[in-house]
């Protein structure tokens, strides 16, 4: 009977086992086979998340990779109304951001208060977007801390210029709306194809129910397509030299406008190039008409006695004069197709060089006469005057070159003095690359290269060809003469740099108002280059309508000097030239 | 039937029963033991399956890290290139009081010889300083 029973407790046991076994088996079936689609569906709908990915757009940086343009991380503050509470738990919340966000109270309450719109439940107002990553983090530990519920952050980027207004009408902006950033004007605008991200990735994953991505499933996350990264030619030290003189001739002179342009006579590089006014796109809530436009590209104006060694190097070239060749200035005055040319000064016989030195308007005119009309007009055409400078920015200016079949007798006495002929700066700076690169003028660049920031590979802007436009021999004479306006006896002296040899010419160019030649309106304007055998750079300073004084030698030039000086020292030029030590007890020459 | 011949029946008996009671047995535990090692297969599945759950779980939570700090690191590198502008650094210079001035040409001593030698150049009664290709230091010719 005792084995009996212990096999039957055996049986019995092996029956209930497999019982459960037979059961959960079925019960599988059931749930997998059976019931698959249904619960499959349902785990879908429950666990599955769409997640919409966009790059960063592109970032500007200047030639050694100094930052000008980035974006800033931030985040926009959400909240889902229905999560909020009650009035009580609105107003609180309402209270504590327009105290921390400085927001109006009203606003938020309502925005808060929004539970239902046409009769849905609204799950997501905007209380504000773009709050700095810092306060984000402390408002989140606030939050928690006064128990405010409904509340989500949610990460986005800001476009952001850490040098505020450095730069800024090259650099442009642009203004961000809900789906895509809409470039307004500069390199923003111009690279706007390249900086811009790819479009946004929308990708469906599965999720476990803390939100984190299964590792199994049909999960595709495809990596955003980031913008390209911008490097321009501008060197950011150089650009700061240069914008904080601007600010002294702004300060100084009371002008309309004031630019300067620096340009790498090699290369045809632009090193820097600043005006004022200007603006800060971080907050353009002080942004004031037209101060946004970049008026170096967009604005033209009458280059004056600027124009005169461009002129008198192509005679040299074509040999129709020499350095010595002697002309009669007329002791100042020069009847010529019944019009009357005037000196500032009543010179009486000069020869090329003095010219130059003296800027004399009637020793230009006469020289131009000898080089002929058709060849003047070829001459400008070279140079570049009346067409686009070839960089990238729109609108770009053109100036105004007459065609050759409207030039009457006149022309080839006055535009030569830089009258009667619309330029840009940035077209009279592209022409004396030539006299600073041996008579081969450079077309100018401001990018140098692209990056793209998802695989690093780079695409460099080669450096465009140069186009020659007189000979090494003219380019050395013509040099030798410039070198003349900057010594005594010049028109700027005030442009002498200690330890080095300057080669420039002062512009004094009456402004064309209500239909003459005004005496009360100039553009007072220096160029020139240094060190002036092997220059470093083109530096042009112009001032429209400055107050108080109007010649080029007096307003420009000491700007030239201040910003040359310290740009020669950045970029670690020695000096040509043995550097006069001060004497004791002389005062010191301020910052 | 003889007693010899009804122990060897009995004895048959028993042993067919003790046969049929032993296969019973082995089978039983034939089955047991499949379902436990189905059982066993089954558990460290779901365990191994656990593990990976927990792992991804982590490189999501590292992910989301690296992505929190890379943002940091972006909002570094702005505030990096908003303290070297020039309005930053100079009014660091003026708030401390540091007094510092750009050097004056003749304030400035080459280490690194220029390639211009001034030796003999005219001086007209003037103080030049400058450093030529021989020199170790700055030299002042006095006339």
């Amino acid at each position: 009977m005792g084995r009996k029973s212990f096999l039957l407790k055996i049986l019995a046991v092996t029956i209930f086992i497999v019982s459960i076994f037979i059961y959960l088996a079925v019960h599988l079936y059931f749930l997998q086979i059976e019931q698959h689609k249904e619960l499959y569906d349902k785990a879908k709908k429950k666990y599955t998340s769409v997640m919409k990915i966009k790059g960063a757009r592109g970032e500007i940086y200047d030639y050694n990779a100094n930052l000008l343009v980035g974006n800033i991380p931030c985040v926009d503050l959400r909240a889902d109304p229905n999560l909020v509470g009650n009035k009580e738990d609105t107003q609180k919340a309402a209270r504590f951001f327009a105290s921390r966000l400085k927001i109006p109270y009203d606003k938020v309450y309502e925005r808060l208060n929004r539970k239902f719109v046409n009769g849905k439940e609204v799950h997501e107002v905007v209380i504000k977007n773009e709050v700095p990553l810092e306060d984000a983090n402390t408002l989140k530990e606030e939050i928690k801390k006064k128990k405010i519920n409904g509340i989500f952050f949610s990460d986005g980027t800001k476009r952001y210029y850490p040098k505020d207004q450095l730069l800024s009408n090259v650099l442009g902006f642009i203004n961000a709306d809900e789906i895509d950033a809409v470039p307004v004007s500069g390199i923003e605008s111009a690279y706007n194809s390249i900086l811009s991200p790819g479009k946004a990735n929308i990708t469906v994953y599965e999720r476990a129910r803390d939100g984190i991505p299964l590792s199994y499933g049909n999960n595709r996350f495809e990596d955003k397509k980031q913008g390209d990264n911008v490097y321009l030619t501008i060197q950011e030290p150089l650009q700061a030299i240069v914008e904080e003189q601007l600010d002294i001739l702004m300060e100084k002179w009371k002008p309309k406008t004031v630019y300067a342009v620096m340009v790498d006579p090699k290369t045809g590089s632009i090193m820097a190039m600043g005006q004022r006014p200007s603006f800060n796109p971080n907050d353009r809530s002080s942004l004031n008409g037209s101060d946004w436009q970049n008026k170096i590209v967009t604005e033209g104006f009458e280059p004056g006695s600027i124009m005169k060694p461009l002129v008198v190097a192509k005679a040299l070239d074509l040999g129709v004069v020499r350095p010595g060749t002697m002309f009669d200035c007329e002791k100042g005055k020069w009847f010529f197709a019944g019009k009357l040319l005037r000196d500032s000064h009543p010179y009486g016989i000069l020869n090329v060089s003095s010219i130059i030195q003296k800027s004399s308007n009637i020793g230009t005119a006469k020289i131009s006469l000898v080089l002929g009309k058709k060849r003047l007009y070829d001459l400008f055409v070279q140079y570049g005057f009346g067409k686009e400078s070839g960089l990238p920015f729109e609108p770009e200016a053109t100036g105004i070159l007459r065609k050759y079949e409207r030039w009457d007798s006149l022309s080839a006495t006055r535009f030569p003095i830089g009258q009667g002929i619309l330029t840009t700066p940035l077209q009279i700076v592209s022409a004396y690359t030539a006299l600073a690169n041996n008579g081969q003028r450079m077309k100018l660049r401001i990018v140098d290269k692209i990056q793209n920031s998802d695989n690093g590979v780079i695409y460099n802007f080669p450096v465009k060809n140069a186009e020659r436009i007189f000979s090494e021999k003219a380019a050395n004479e013509i040099v030798e003469m410039m070198k003349l306006v900057t010594e005594e006896g010049g028109t700027a002296t005030k442009a002498n740099i200690p330890g080095y040899k300057v080669a420039g010419k002062t512009g004094t160019a009456q402004k064309w108002v209500n239909g003459e030649y005004s005496h009360t309106y100039f553009v007072a304007s220096f160029i020139g280059f240094v060190p002036a055998d092997d220059p470093a750079f083109v530096l042009l300073v112009s001032i429209d309508e400055p107050k108080g004084a109007s010649y080029g030698g007096v307003v420009s030039a000491p700007a030239f000097t201040q910003i040359a000086e310290r740009a020669l020292k950045y970029l670690d030029v020695h000096p040509t030239e043995p550097i006069p030590v001060k004497e004791e007890g002389k005062k010191e020459k301020g910052n | 039937m003889n007693l010899r011949a009804r122990k060897s029946t009995l004895r048959r008996d028993l042993r067919e029963k003790r046969r049929g009671k032993n296969t019973f047995i082995k089978l039983s535990i034939y089955l047991i033991v499949v379902l436990l090692l189905s059982f066993g297969v089954f558990g460290s599945t779901v365990y191994f399956d656990g593990q990976s759950q927990r792992m991804s779980k982590e490189i999501s939570i590292n992910e989301n890290e690296i992505y929190k700090l890379d943002r940091e690191i972006q909002n570094l590198k702005l505030s990096l290139e908003v303290k070297s502008k020039r309005e930053y650094i100079y009014g660091k210079i003026a708030q401390n009081n540091l007094g510092l001035r750009p050097a004056e040409p003749d304030q400035i001593v080459r280490l690194i010889p220029s390639d211009y030698d001034f030796k003999g150049a005219s001086t007209n009664g003037k103080k030049f300083a400058y450093s030529s290709k021989n020199a170790k230091s700055k030299i002042v010719v006095n006339d």
